[in-house]
Parts: structure tokens; C-alpha cells; sequence
């Protein structure tokens, strides 16, 4: 299948890759052709890791072959358009009301939004949103065997089933979840977070403490340490979406602290600091 | 040393995570039972507070020295002013000890209290947490098996939901796995508890009220 994909960014390339990877031809765009650029070298670092590690059979030369990048929509229909631009709405539906205007109704488009309802962003996409719904991958794309398939209020059960069918093509498992606020993982996962930077903050046990705990229990990483893998901003983010697209329901209440971190560009592993120090 | 550890009103399906990696003989038992010289008593009971009370003012009344007492349900604070006073409580989180966490949360264990927990279950870590309902295992992990109670009760498949926790984030368990690990009575009492003391963020979703047959009043 001929895949489009929009945004270079972690997830945009890491979806290309396990695209080029299962088959697919894929074709990464974004406005910026540095961050075209980067996420390609990103690409091809990661396929030769792979291989270094036998878990490749082709060559990463035939595999970069399927790889394309533009800086403009493709003027062919593809078979598929996955979004992956920053979790903005209002970038999102204009990028959909754009795919809508240009595209075919033959040609599905899929968001990879986290959080962003698929219903609102249909809302600018109103020719055939019937053929839009929710793709949303969990980062390292190449590594987490998982796809939340999200239908919107206008999604239809054809788009269902090929998205299930692009997933397994993939080698993944996809699930298919309601269009709430955070989808199924996000929206379950919140209190991982929440009531630890709540713990916390009481003075109930060092946020060490409850990482050590939970660590212990079987999760791969406790709280904090989560948080700052994936960005104290990003995981804020998404809480803040929840609780806005909730209107306000408690259980998803943003921490202040939280907050404080992102305000001073405390944004976890990526910045050097987060909840924790990092060299 | 202590050769035996008796232990009182936990939820069966708890007992595995109790006898695991331990040291010495664990004695489960529902009720209250004759005590056969165990040195120490574990207290584990989720369930209505006016129960426990009760058994720890008998346990009181039998001599017992120490007890071990699951304190994510009432503080050790509150547990204390339950006794006269004739015995040492040591606070803890049953669900912890259900998963066989390799890092165990305690309130107002000495350092007596930790050599000898740790020498029963020598897999475990103890480390002190503020009296504090939920204490950290149970407040994190219950409401995320309330949150995923909401999909079921909307359709989706638990086993669904597992997939995905597992998938998506790594989850050692699914939400539902860890309930069924636990069982409903006890996630319905530790979010009641939670709700009581934090408020209606942890209220149980009338799915587990439905399950767990509670009603206005209990």
C-alpha cells in the first residue's frame, strides 16, 4: 500500500519506518525540510540498528528505497493518509480539511492524535468524514505492538475494517476504542500519573519512593520516570486535554507542580531535567 | 524467630502473593481462628471498617503483642484509637503484598519491625510511607482498574482493555487482571475508603457496586 504520512517528527518517522519495514511504500511529509531531512537519517540509523541486531532480513538500501519525502501533498491518491503534526486542533483540522478538499473518498485519513476528539477534527473535513478516523500508535512506534483504532460519530465500519487490516499488515494489534477524551490507554493511564504527583505533593512518600514501589510491582517504570521519558510537557499536555475535553472532571485535574516543571522548561530526559537530574 | 505468621481476613485469592517468596509458614485463615503460638498476626481485611475494629480488639484481648495491619482502608492513626493501647500495630497495603510487590510500603514499623518482615519475606523491601489512606500501591492502582470499568461498562471488552494496557504501556497486568487478582470486594471497599478520604474522584463506578451487591447504607 502507498501510505502518506504527515509530520516528520518521532512519530511521523516512526510510523514511516514500520511502514518501509512490513512492505509498504510510505511518503513522509512536512513543511520543514530540515525536520524531513533528520527524520530520514533518523530512519536509516534505526533500520541499520535493526539489522545489526538480525532483526532485518532486507537490506536497509532496499528498504530506504520505499521511502520518499515531499514537501507537498501528492498529487496521486494514496491509499492512506496518516497525520502526525503536533497535538494542536486547530493545526489538525486544517490539515484534514486540506486532505478532504484534495483527496478522493477512496483515500482514508487517519490522525494520530492522542487526545484531540476524531469527531472535532471531522468537523473541517466535511466531504466525506465517513472515510476519517483515529490511528493512534504508541511511541517507539517500531517497538509497541500496539494501535488504538478510534471511529468518530461520522467514521464508517469500512474504514474499521481496513484499518484493522493496514494494523496487522504491520504486525500489530490494533483496538478498537471509543472517540473520548485521551482514547482507551490515555484516558486509563491518567491516574498513573495524577495521584502520584498528588501522593507526592501530601507527603505521603518521595516520588522515588512511589517509582521504587510500582517499579517493583511489575510496571516497567514507576511514575515519574515515565513522565520523564515522554516529556513532563507532553504527558501534561494530554492530561490538560483530558480535563479540558472532560469539561472539567476532577478525576483529571492538572498538578500544579506538574505545571510549574513545564513553565520553567523543566521537561524531563530530553532537557537534562524533569522530576529527576539527568547528565 | 518467628516460625509462623497467621493470617487473618484477607481475600483468598490474596494468599498466593502472601506465601510467596516467604521465609516462613503462612497461616491464612477467613475468621478468627486459634492463634497456635504464631508470634505475629497479619491483619488484612478489606472490607467494612466495624470489622476489623472488631477483630483487633480481640486480638487485643488475647494477648496479642503485634499485628500487622492493613491500614489502606483506615489510618494507623485511626486503628490505634480502636485498642487500649496493649499493642504494637504496624500499617501496610494488602494489595501490595497480593502482587508480590518486590518493594513493600509500612507505617510506624521500628527497625525490629523491618528485620523481622524482612527476614520473612526476604524477596520484599520495606520501606516507610506516611499513614495515609491508599498508601501508594492501592491509591494508584485502583483507580485505574475503576477507569477501565467505565470502557466495560460502555462495551468494550475487558480482555480488550488488558491487551491494550499491555501493549500500549507495558502494564504487567491488565486493569482487569489485577481486579480479578485482587477480587471485586476488595477494590470496592479500597476505593470506598479512598472516596471517603479524598473524595468522589474514587467513588466506585456502579458497575463494581452492581458486582459487589453494595447498597445505600452498607
Amino acid at each position: 500500500m502507498d501510505v502518506l504520512i504527515i509530520g516528520a517528527g518521532t512519530m511521523g518517522s516512526g510510523i514511516a519506518q514500520t511502514l518501509v519495514v512490513a512492505g509498504h511504500r510510505a511518503y513522509l511529509t512536512d513543511p520543514d525540510g530540515t525536520a524531513l531531512g533528520r527524520a530520514q537519517e533518523r530512519i536509516r540509523t534505526n533500520l541499520v540498528r535493526e539489522q545489526e541486531r538480525g532483526r532485518l532480513v532486507e537490506p536497509v538500501d532496499s528498504l530506504m528505497t520505499r521511502l520518499d519525502t515531499t514537501r507537498e501533498l501528492l498529487a496521486n491518491p494514496v491509499d492512506w493518509v496518516i497525520e502526525a503534526a503536533p497535538e494542536q486542533a486547530s493545526l489538525k483540522q486544517k490539515i484534514f480539511h486540506d486532505l478532504d478538499r484534495h483527496y478522493p473518498p477512496s483515500v482514508w485519513l487517519a490522525s494520530n492524535t492522542s487526545s484531540i476528539a476524531i469527531s472535532h477534527l471531522a468537523s473541517q473535513a466535511n466531504r466525506y468524514p465517513n472515510r476519517l478516523g483515529g490511528l493512534h500508535f504508541f511511541n517507539p512506534v517500531p517497538r509497541m505492538a500496539l494501535v488504538e483504532v478510534v471511529p468518530g460519530l461520522d467514521t464508517s465500519a469500512d474504514f474499521v475494517t481496513a484499518a484493522h487490516q493496514l494494523i496487522e499488515s504491520l504486525g500489530k494489534t490494533g483496538i478498537t476504542v471509543p472517540d473520548r477524551p485521551g482514547f482507551l490507554v490515555n484516558r486509563v493511564a491518567r491516574p498513573y500519573y495524577l495521584e502520584a504527583l498528588r501522593m507526592v505533593d501530601e507527603g505521603v512518600a518521595s516520588l522515588e519512593s512511589v517509582d521504587r514501589v510500582m517499579q517493583g510491582a511489575g510496571f516497567p517504570m514507576g511514575p515519574f520516570r515515565v513522565i520523564d521519558l515522554v516529556g513532563v510537557d507532553v504527558n501534561y499536555a494530554v492530561t490538560q486535554s483530558v480535563y479540558t475535553e472532560t469539561h472539567g472532571d476532577e478525576r483529571y485535574r492538572p498538578h500544579p507542580w506538574q505545571e510549574q516543571l513545564v513553565l520553567r522548561g523543566y521537561l524531563g530526559k530530553k532537557s537534562g531535567r524533569g522530576f529527576y537530574q539527568y547528565d | 524467630m518467628t516460625e509462623s505468621v497467621q493470617l487473618l481476613g484477607a481475600d483468598p485469592l490474596h494468599w498466593p502473593g502472601w506465601s510467596q517468596g516467604s521465609a516462613v509458614a503462612i497461616h491464612p485463615a477467613v475468621g478468627m481462628v486459634p492463634l497456635d503460638g504464631a508470634q505475629w498476626v497479619v491483619e488484612a481485611h478489606m472490607g467494612p471498617l466495624s470489622d476489623k475494629r472488631e477483630r483487633l480488639r480481640q486480638l487485643e484481648g488475647r494477648g496479642v503483642q503485634a499485628v500487622l495491619t492493613s491500614s489502606v482502608m483506615a489510618t494507623l492513626a485511626a486503628q490505634n484509637t480502636w485498642i487500649r493501647g496493649n499493642m504494637h500495630l504496624v500499617g501496610f497495603d494488602p494489595l501490595l503484598m497480593a502482587a508480590a510487590g518486590r518493594t513493600q510500603t509500612v507505617v510506624g514499623a521500628t527497625d525490629d519491625d523491618i528485620a523481622w518482615l524482612s527476614s520473612t519475606w526476604p524477596d520484599r523491601t520495606f520501606i516507610g510511607a506516611a499513614d495515609a489512606v491508599g498508601l501508594v500501591f492501592t491509591r494508584e492502582i485502583l483507580p485505574i482498574i475503576n477507569e477501565a470499568v467505565d470502557f466495560v461498562a460502555r462495551g468494550l471488552n475487558p480482555k480488550d482493555i488488558d491487551v491494550a494496557m499491555k501493549l500500549g504501556l507495558r502494564y504487567p497486568k491488565g486493569p482487569w487482571e489485577w481486579a480479578e487478582t485482587f477480587g471485586w470486594s476488595s477494590v470496592y471497599w479500597g476505593l470506598a475508603a479512598l472516596e471517603d478520604m479524598f473524595g468522589p474522584r474514587f467513588r466506585p463506578h456502579p458497575w463494581i457496586r452492581q458486582k459487589v451487591g453494595s447498597a445505600l447504607g452498607d
